[in-house]
């Protein structure tokens, strides 16, 4: 929350350049507000030519293109990263702390066993348990 | 939602609430004469404020959590939800949009000038414990909503016609009446000399302790973030 990824930040960086809003970017490169969001905070993969897109939508500089097309190698692609941090800093009981932990890796290492069935009763677990901390 | 429950609240005063929007016009950049512009404050001036990355998200409808609420914030971390739908209608100049994302950008500021344990946060645990709606934070946000956009000083000068007003600033007629009933109460509160310095001074020095702690707080997360 709050924290953009390199590719997310050189993205910033061309709004500011341009005093332009997010909305007003994903438009011109063809991507929906919220997945452009997400792409930023490194929750979406960045689907291919997009960078290539921005490229040339925004006619950028050889060195802008390289520094973008840099940041975009470091993104993290086909890997969900588990934050444990934000975790250890919630008010959950240090008990509960290590079961979702345990239960989390657990997960991580053999989803890939599990039935459509099973995987549709754990997407059902998680849609209701989903919902974050905000003010009305 | 924190769930502090609070025996005693008392009504924040309106004079007090237009020092609260005259900072966040100040502090998002804008003169006082000028049209709140709250995506530019989004994009631009608030991470800058705030000094995080980012304040805002925009989530896909279908993945939003929070029912019909337009968008959420959260204030522990200087952040705000935005549905998609509201923050593309807010990108097109709708008023009820902008309205709504300026709202959530008032929870980012009261919650540091006021903490959970003076207001009620939650209107469910407001009504639970029988404090009446204008010692809601949401009715105060409220208040601040439409004083940051369209604030008192603009409704004082007489030379705008209430077309003029709407246009420029931007609101519907009933964010313009409440702003007219404000800008009234807090006009008679000055000329009474109902606000001294010292209580707008210490308001303020209250807020700016707040903040640092919260931006020491905030760089010290996202240190051991990227560590």
């Amino acid at each position: 929350m709050g924290t953009l990824t390199a590719y997310g930040k050189e993205l910033r960086k061309l709004r500011i350049d341009r005093a332009e809003f997010m909305g007003v970017m994903a438009r011109k490169i063809g991507l929906s507000s919220a997945y452009l969001s997400a792409i930023e905070n490194g929750t979406r993969a960045i689907p291919k030519d997009l960078t290539e897109t921005i490229c040339t939508v925004y006619a950028l500089s050889e060195g802008d293109a390289e520094r973008l097309k840099k940041a975009e190698k470091e993104q993290p692609k086909d890997k969900v990263v588990i934050n444990f941090k934000s975790l250890d800093s919630s008010d959950i009981e240090d008990k509960d702390k290590e079961q979702l932990k345990k239960v989390a890796l657990m997960f991580a290492q053999d989803y890939s066993k599990l039935s459509t069935a099973q995987a549709v009763e754990i997407e059902k677990i998680l849609t209701n348990a989903g919902g974050t901390e905000g003010a009305e | 939602m924190e769930n502090n429950v609070i025996v005693e609240c008392e009504p924040i005063k309106d004079v007090e609430l237009y020092i609260i929007s005259l900072h966040i016009r100040l502090a998002t950049g804008h003169k006082l004469n000028e049209h709140f512009d709250v995506l530019n404050a989004l994009e631009f001036t608030l991470p800058k404020y705030f000094r995080v990355d980012s304040v805002y998200t925009v989530i896909e409808d279908e993945n939003w959590q929070h029912g019909n609420i337009p968008a959420v914030s959260v204030p522990k971390f200087m952040h705000i939800e935005i549905r998609q739908s509201v923050y593309d209608r807010a990108v097109d100049n709708d008023k009820d949009a902008i309205k709504a994302i300026t709202h959530e950008v008032v929870h980012l500021f009261m919650d540091l000038f006021y903490t959970v344990k003076n207001i009620y946060r939650s209107t469910k645990n407001r009504k639970e414990a029988g404090i009446p709606e204008e010692c809601s934070v949401e009715s105060f946000v409220e208040k601040v909503t439409s004083m940051v956009l369209c604030p008192p000083e603009q409704l004082l000068e007489n030379s705008y016609s209430v077309e003029d007003l709407l246009k420029s600033c931007n609101i519907s007629p009933e964010t313009l009446s409440e702003a007219e009933r404000l800008s009234e109460s807090v006009k008679i509160a000055c000329d009474r000399k109902e606000v001294s310095m010292d209580k707008a001074l210490s308001l303020l020095l209250t807020y700016v302790r707040r903040l640092e702690m919260r931006k020491s707080a905030n760089k010290k997360l996202f240190s051991e973030k990227q560590a």
